[in-house]
């Protein structure tokens, strides 16, 4: 038990109010604020992982009564998947503000707010073990990513974050009806309506057939967690809120909100509900893997390069889906592997577009052609990033995929013969897309005079390109950290 | 101390790599560009000789570096070994590629770009090396996309024309499908064996064998696809004709002597499995055979030089495959060998004619260079003499080996013997084109059989037209002699006795699976096929020679196309095969994703969620129509709906 937690954990909180209460005009004081901030984050992060005595098993940070509120608990706690995300989480923050460092707006303290509270939410959801906590956070995440997109996103932004809002929130829905139920049972076994890991545990719900209460409960979990991921066909909202959110809002939400889906699924699914996992696998990992190839065919005839980024997102997320739902210690492995890696390429991809953005305000793909000629730092550190999502070994792309496909490949071939056609198909549409901006003639005559990228600028890609190298040489780095939570996630005797 | 070597040989290349690449902005020349390339392969060129010598003693070296992931018993290392196979090719990929960039030094010597040139070309160096040096799957295929990716990089060389740009992608998404079946392969071989190691994978437990009959049987043939990928064979041979786009040295590297022989290493380092299965060697040997005979009948018609080579690539690439199928693997190999260094040799004269042609490569507009480019041309004979298949020269044993291999194969042996033969007549055929077209007749006036060539605009390139500088001239030398020597290590038995016989076949055994089956021919069986084949092939010669000096007032030409008009039309515009795909897969493909996106995606996906907004909205407009008198009434309406909702759900389930 650690009684500085809470302070720890608030930091981002107390910083977003921070901005509220700065001076309006002194722009640089707000983003060295910005930037003081995020490092702070990124360091306690660190600090916190390393403070792990054992990082495969959930460790117990803070717990918290609430006597008035029918003797409810509010429990903190941390193992390597979670504290994995957390790095990721606080890392892409400090990538969020470097990228933006330019960023031209009136609202700047809100900008910054937001994304501070929108990371302390995730923050809240990782380390929430109680499902009352998870499920608080994970409806705060959704408000300043609301916000975020309606305010600072593109034309259509209103539609594009109504629709994510409204989604996403009903998912939420089933899930709280689910807890509901849950806690009606946990009255019953412990006296307290209490949701904690153990309760969960002990509640042993009956499975028999579809219309049982684990089976039910299953698919409200995952029909939640599907929108959020979001796998084939829950996806609608996705596409939409990429293109109209600003770099900051695309970053974080393909870069680990996404992936709150599959930790919700890894933390309150998989290990709960094992007999509805078990009988309900085939579809989900048919789901997957029609994910990955209706992701890649989609996102080739796009013609606005962040909308083919956001289809290509939901091929990468059906490989996790899969490998989770395989229930194979390799494959789950791989797709906690792929959470991260996908976290580096497609916020990667995200920065580039957001380059190209900032210096033609079009995102249309006929727009570009032979940037490389002009931008070559740009051209080089954004093949290294679409090698990596194109899966190509020796980059971190490769690791997870290889993985899943190695693990499902055993469960269930069919599935892993149809998502393997990702390695065919991702090239197709990636590098079509490298090949529109940034090779052939230059068509336009105002790409001629376009500037390359500044050192400021080329910072975060080259911080993600080295990742990708190295994670692709090296998986053991990131691996190490969760390799003993493994179990919890896998079903045994299945 | 031979384990730090191993390990410092893929070690030169990259370090060429990092120092082109990121020295790329300072004041780094043409020159030094090159210099840094070059000594980073021959470092490593050096190295290979020195551990070569070791493992020729004392057997195979290993190395291991990290672990990369485990799984249960499967472990997946980074984990070198050199052995007998990986000497093969280590020399042949860091001798020949050293000659090569130095060749190159003088060949990009007027281009831009020239730091980028080398640092690409180091990397395919480090990445090939990875391949052949690789002891297990994981690496092999780490290396194997590797060299496809810097393939990829070197066909796109000059990004600005989108041309090759296409070319490049082209050559990459082949080389994915291939990718494919390797990724595939490479788990199902892991799952059954519980290994990626290629020394456990080389004595293979035949009851696990037997017992995986099916799994492994589909296995190979995925396996099989990736070398139709990376070894340009049918169905995926495409992408190499177009791959031409790159750097004329680069062609000869990648896309002519190593690269592509992958695929054929790659059967070699499984050989021990896949020869039990009759099923995956049919397939592989007819997908040779008929690669090596479609390959020949286009190059037949084409007139860009490099285009030329690059379907006489294709088609040599078949007759190693073929040779695999037939089980004479460490024949393969021998081929690899030589045909290394004879395609390298005449990918190089191509590059220096090209060089001195100012950027010609139509051989219809060239002519003549006999006397202006002597070394070119001596050079470029011995190379013709050797893929020909002259007695004497390098190209001879391996494809005389290989077609009594396909002569004594008992199963399908004399179709694809007569295949075999076709090809090679037909390659003698084309390569007499080639070389009397370039060299020998005077430069024709009339450029009656040129078509789609756009870029032959400059009138005045053959006004001086000149020998190469030495630094290009001196690699052809070399490679011309290794082109004549080469052949010599494999020598039939009938010529070297007992004591200098298929002394790389033997060699390669040690690892590779030997050919089995076989009947054995006597000697004069052996003498009789020589002469007829030389004979046949000599023929073939003439009548080429006959066709395009002799008689060069084009009627014959005409008369002979207007004859064999079908078939010419079908070989100039190479079988329709691009076409063919492009109708039959990309395009409906592509079609596939406008209908989900147009359709799907409108309609269903976002149809749903019209659906549910559109009923609440109603439904929200109909409770609006009861008019609540006050909000809190609303309110009300509410809870008591979902406390009905949920004790129904929380009744219908708990106490059932």
């Amino acid at each position: 038990m650690d009684q500085l937690f809470i302070i720890k954990f608030l930091i981002p909180l107390f910083w977003a109010i921070g901005f509220m209460l700065a001076p309006k005009q002194n722009e640089r004081a707000i983003k060295l604020y910005a930037l003081i901030g995020s490092l702070v984050i990124l360091a306690y992060s660190v600090k916190m992982f390393f403070d792990l005595p054992n990082p495969g098993v959930l460790t117990e940070l803070f717990k918290f009564q609430m006597p008035l509120f029918f003797n409810m608990t509010y429990t903190f706690a941390m193992d390597g998947l979670s504290g994995l995300l957390l790095l990721l989480n606080s890392f892409l923050l400090v990538i969020v503000v470097i990228t933006t460092w330019e960023i031209k707006t009136d609202k700047l303290r809100l900008y910054y707010f937001l994304i501070f509270t929108l990371v302390w939410a995730v923050n809240g959801s990782l380390l929430s073990t109680s499902l009352y906590g998870f499920y608080i956070f994970w409806e705060a995440m959704l408000i300043p990513l609301f916000i975020l997109v309606g305010v600072f996103g593109g034309d259509n932004r209103r539609y594009a974050s109504f629709k994510f809002f409204m989604m996403t929130a009903a998912g939420s829905i089933l899930m709280l009806a689910s807890m509901c139920y849950m806690s009606a049972l946990a009255y019953k076994l412990t006296g307290s309506y209490d949701l904690n890991y153990e309760v969960i545990k002990s509640l042993n719900l009956r499975f028999s057939g579809f219309w049982s209460p684990q089976s039910l409960i299953f698919w409200c979990f995952s029909i939640a967690f599907f929108l959020k991921v979001p796998v084939f066909p829950f996806h609608s909202w996705l596409p939409d809120a990429h293109v109209e959110a600003p770099t900051a809002g695309s970053i974080l939400l393909a870069g680990i909100l996404l992936k709150l889906g599959i930790y919700g699924f890894l933390r309150f699914v998989i290990p709960f509900y094992p007999q509805a996992v078990d009988a309900y696998r085939d579809i989900v990992l048919y789901l997957g893997a029609i994910g990955v190839i209706y992701g890649a065919l989609t996102a080739w005839v796009q013609k606005d390069i962040k909308k083919l980024v956001a289809f290509s997102s939901i091929s990468h997320m059906g490989y996790i889906v899969m490998g989770v739902f395989s229930q194979n210690a390799f494959a789950v492995k791989g797709a906690i592997f792929q959470m991260v890696a996908h976290g580096i390429s497609t916020p990667g991809l995200f920065i580039g577009v957001h380059y190209l953005y900032t210096r033609r305000h079009t995102k249309k793909l006929d727009q570009f052609g032979g940037l490389a000629k002009v931008m070559p730092r740009f051209a080089i550190l954004f093949f290294i990033i679409t090698a990596g999502s194109m899966a190509v070994p020796m980059t971190c792309g490769f690791v997870g995929e290889f993985m899943i496909t190695a693990g499902v490949y055993e469960i269930n071939k069919t599935v892993a013969f149809l998502a393997a056609t990702g390695i065919i198909l991702s090239p197709i549409y990636l590098l079509k897309m490298y090949h529109l901006t940034a090779l052939g003639e230059i068509n336009h005559e105002e790409n001629k005079s376009l500037k390359d990228l500044s050192l400021l600028e080329a910072t975060p890609m080259i911080v993600l390109s080295v990742l990708t190298i190295l994670l692709g040489l090296y998986p053991k780095l990131i691996t190490s950290m969760y390799e003993g939570t493994i179990s919890f996630f896998v079903n045994k005797g299945l | 101390m031979y384990e730090n070597y191993l390990a410092l040989i893929p070690f030169f290349p990259l370090l060429a790599f990092l120092l082109n690449s990121l020295l790329i902005k300072n004041k780094l020349n043409n020159i030094q560009a090159g210099v840094i390339t070059f000594i980073g392969l021959f470092t490593s060129f050096i190295l290979v000789i020195v551990v070569a010598l070791h493992v020729n003693e004392a057997g195979p070296v290993h190395v291991k570096l990290w672990d990369w992931m485990t799984y249960n018993k499967i472990i997946f290392d980074i984990h070198f070994v050199m052995d007998q196979l990986s000497v093969v090719l280590c020399l042949m990929v860091t001798g020949i590629g050293s000659a090569i960039a130095f060749f190159s030094i003088g060949y990009m010597d007027h281009e831009e770009k020239v730091g980028k040139f080398f640092a690409f070309f180091a990397l395919f160096a480090f990445s090939m090396l990875l391949l052949v040096v690789g002891e297990n799957f994981l690496v092999l295929f780490m290396g194997w996309e590797g060299v496809g990716l810097s393939s990829y990089l070197l066909i796109g060389f000059w990004y600005e024309h989108t041309k090759n740009g296409n070319a490049a992608k082209k050559a990459f998404l082949a080389n994915r499908v291939g990718d494919f079946g390797v990724v595939l392969g490479m788990i199902g071989y892991a799952l059954v064996f519980n290994t990626v190691s290629f020394r456990d994978l080389q004595h293979p437990d035949m009851a696990i064998l037997m017992a995986n009959k099916g799994v492994l049987i589909v296995s190979s043939l995925l396996l099989v696809l990736g070398v139709t990928g990376k070894s340009a064979q049918i169905p995926l041979f495409i992408w190499l004709p177009d791959a031409m786009m790159g750097p004329t040295p680069v062609s000869a590297l990648m896309h002519a002597a190593t690269m592509v022989t992958a695929g054929i290493f790659l059967l070699c380092r499984v050989s021990n499995i896949i020869v039990h299965f009759s099923v995956v060697m049919d397939v592989i040997a007819w997908a040779g055979a008929l690669t090596s005979l479609l390959a020949a009948l286009i190059a037949l018609t084409q007139t860009d030089i490099k285009k030329i080579l690059a379907y006489s690539t294709v088609s040599q690439l078949g007759y190693m495959v073929m040779a695999c199928g037939l089980g004479a693997f460490s024949t393969g190999m021998f081929h690899v060998f030589t045909h290394a260094f004879f395609k390298a040799l005449l990918f190089l004269c191509a590059a220096s004619v090209i060089y001195g042609c100012h950027h010609e490569q139509n051989i219809f507009k060239m002519g003549g260079l006999k006397d202006k480019m002597p070394i070119t041309f001596w050079t470029f004979v011995v190379g013709f003499l050797a893929i020909a298949g002259i007695p004497g020269f390098s190209g001879f044993f391996s494809k005389d080996e290989i077609l009594s291999m396909a002569f004594t194969n008992p199963g399908n042996g004399p179709l694809l013997y007569s295949i075999a033969l076709g090809s090679a007549l037909l390659t003698a055929f084309y390569m007499t084109r080639m070389l009397v077209l370039v060299f020998i007749v005077p430069q024709s006036k009339d450029v009656h059989d040129t078509h789609e060539h756009g870029t032959s605009e400059d009138k005045h390139h053959h006004h001086e037209i000149h020998e190469s500088p030495s630094v290009m001239t001196i690699p052809l030398i070399i490679l011309a002699i290794c082109s004549f020597g080469a052949g010599y290590i494999g020598m039939p038995h009938l010529f070297g006795g007992h004591e200098y016989s298929r002394l790389i076949q033997v060699f390669l055994e040690k690892i590779v699976a030997a050919p089995t089956g076989h009947t054995h021919l006597s000697e004069e069986t052996e003498i009789i096929m020589m002469i007829v084949t030389t004979l046949l092939i000599l023929s073939s010669m003439g009548l080429a020679y006959y066709i395009y000096v002799k008689n060069d007032d084009i009627k014959m030409r005409d008369k002979l196309k207007a004859k064999f008009l079908a078939l010419w039309v079908l070989s100039s515009n190479k079988f329709k095969v691009d076409e063919l795909y492009e109708t039959v897969i990309i395009k409906p493909l592509y079609e596939v994703g406008n209908f989900l996106v147009d359709i799907i995606e409108t309609y269903v996906v976002n149809g749903v969620v019209r659906l549910v907004t559109k009923t609440i909205s109603t439904g929200g407009t109909f409770l609006e129509e009861t008019k609540p008198e006050r909000i809190e009434m609303g309110i009300l309406y509410i809870i008591i709906g979902l406390t009905i909702i949920v004790t129904a759900v929380f009744n219908a389930f708990i106490f059932r």
